[in-house]
């Protein structure tokens, strides 16, 4: 009786041990950023391209503790205004954060809007044509009192565009299973929806990522919205 | 000589299967509590992990007598089938960094072992402090942010009906109350999720430890400790506010605001016991007729 009853034990403890080493083994080690070299968006993304071209930088205006959290878990974050030829604004928000564990992963920019007292809502899920491929992206509209920001925005995992829950989740899963850790891109395009024509805001913002992604080369691309757009 | 040792070993230690697994067991999931006592219980929403864990250990050790090295083919069978999935769960969570997973496993993994080596009896005496792990796994972000919020919007709205209801001349927009020529904002730390979260853990603990009671009593107690805590919440808002009103802004962000947090809490689990008791009283008379 006791004789099976270690013998049990062991073989569970076997189990265990073996366990316990594929846990520490399989961590990927790999740094996907390393290979495709450094990031520096402010010279990856262009200050004027078609029709638009950067107004002077203003301050992001975030509260100084949001601020603080930003930079606490950015690598680099670019916060650009574009104005076109006809006078319309879009604001750019881009992201970089060198890997995605649970201290340094790009944050739902929802989160991020409520923290700064707006009020999120009609979210829903859709697409963006970048005139070389799709891109998954989430649009909906913050409010704060008379400001109505229509966002729409996308997540990018190594090369591959996605958005946050479970996609993102089984990008990195795939990633980080093959030993490599994915960087991540958050890129966000908001503009002030003065007309209250949401459509209207997708439409403008639609195009300006066409423009975008016309105006920068390859690596950049595959960077910004993945392999998908590239 | 040896026949004495043999008895001191088989009267004290029993069998050296049990542990030889806690500390294999041990030896696996170290890392995995050294992480998240780095990280998820150094912040306030996850401050709780650390007392949890020790509160499970304890029950383990109370519990120990009760193991026994009997088992059944199907009590292996289910445990090998359990310990490949926790274990898988395990891997993935561990070497991805999935902290749930990880901090997950442990619950099919222990069972399982537990099942192998000593067999359904076994589990069933161990069951409460594995489950009770449950406590241990860090909420998901998304569920954090969107229990904190429905829990704030349900506290502040509660608070205002309440003030309003006691004549204070109170007005809430969103999760900001105006009470008097004073605004308070009820902030995710006001949610009550911790209070909540530890009410139900501190609850769940003391029917596993107090011993038995009827299943109706526990039903009862089990169901009461949400609206126990929730109230509780929504009595301390009210009383912050209140203090707010009477002795300004200074008062109520002071070390009242922490004080007025414990003595709630005090409040509620004192309620908890409270109808416990009573339950107890109402619940025995019938039995002893039956007799």
């Amino acid at each position: 009786m006791t004789t099976g009853a270690i013998f049990r034990s062991a073989l569970v403890c076997l189990c265990l041990a073996a366990a316990g080493t594929l846990g520490v083994v399989l961590k990927p080690a790999h740094l996907l950023d390393r290979q495709s070299g450094e990031v520096d968006l402010q010279q990856m993304i262009p200050a004027t391209f078609g029709a638009w071209k950067t107004e002077d930088s203003r301050s992001s205006g975030f509260r100084p503790d949001v601020q603080a959290e930003i930079d606490k878990i950015y690598a680099q974050v670019l916060d650009r205004t574009y104005v076109d030829t006809d006078g319309q604004h879009i604001m750019l928000s881009i992201a970089y954060g060198r890997d995605q564990e649970n201290g340094s992963q790009l944050h739902r920019p929802e989160f991020c809007y409520e923290a700064q007292g707006f009020r999120v809502g009609d979210a829903f899920d859709g697409k963006v044509q970048t005139g070389f491929g799709e891109v998954p992206v989430r649009r909906m509209t913050a409010t704060q009192g008379q400001r109505i920001e229509t966002v729409t925005y996308w997540i990018t995992v190594g090369h591959k565009a996605t958005l946050p829950g479970i996609g993102r989740k089984l990008v990195q899963l795939s990633y980080g299973l093959s030993g490599e850790i994915p960087d991540g891109v958050l890129v966000r395009i908001s503009s002030i929806d003065t007309g209250n024509d949401a459509q209207a805001a997708y439409a403008l913002q639609q195009r300006f990522v066409h423009d975008l992604m016309h105006a920068v080369g390859g690596s950049v691309r595959v960077r910004l919205a993945g392999e998908a757009a590239a | 000589m040896t026949v004495a040792v043999r008895a001191w070993f088989k009267n004290t230690v029993h069998s050296p299967a049990w542990p030889l697994l806690s500390l294999f067991i041990a030896g696996v999931y170290a890392p995995t509590y050294v992480a998240l006592g780095r990280t998820v219980w150094q912040t306030e929403d996850g401050s709780y992990g650390s007392l949890i864990l020790l509160a499970t250990l304890f029950v383990i050790w109370q519990a120990r007598h009760r193991l026994s090295l009997v088992t059944s083919v199907s009590a292996c069978l289910v445990g090998f089938a359990l310990l490949a999935l926790g274990l898988l769960c395990y891997v993935v969570g561990r070497s991805q960094s999935i902290v749930q997973l990880d901090a997950g496993s442990p619950i099919p993994v222990i069972a399982a072992s537990v099942l192998i080596l000593g067999g359904w009896k076994s589990l069933r005496a161990m069951l409460f402090p594995i489950l009770f792990l449950m406590f241990c796994i860090p909420l998901p972000g998304v569920w954090l942010v969107a229990l904190t919020e429905s829990l704030k919007v349900l506290a502040s709205v509660a608070a205002e009906h309440s003030l309003w209801w006691m004549g204070y001349p109170v007005a809430r927009t969103g999760v900001m109350l105006q009470i008097g020529s004073y605004q308070l904002l009820v902030a995710d730390a006001c949610s009550g999720l911790h209070s909540l979260i530890s009410l139900a853990a501190l609850g769940l603990l003391y029917l596993n430890i107090a011993g038995k009671r009827a299943w109706f009593h526990v039903l009862v107690l089990v169901a009461s400790l949400i609206p126990i805590a929730l109230a509780a919440n929504v009595v301390r808002i009210d009383v912050l506010a209140l203090i707010t009103y009477y002795f300004g802004d200074a008062a109520g962000q002071g070390f009242l605001h922490e004080t007025a947090g414990l003595v709630v809490f005090a409040v509620a689990l004192g309620l908890f016991l409270a109808l416990d008791w009573l339950l107890s009283r109402l619940l025995r008379p019938r039995k002893e007729a039956s007799v």
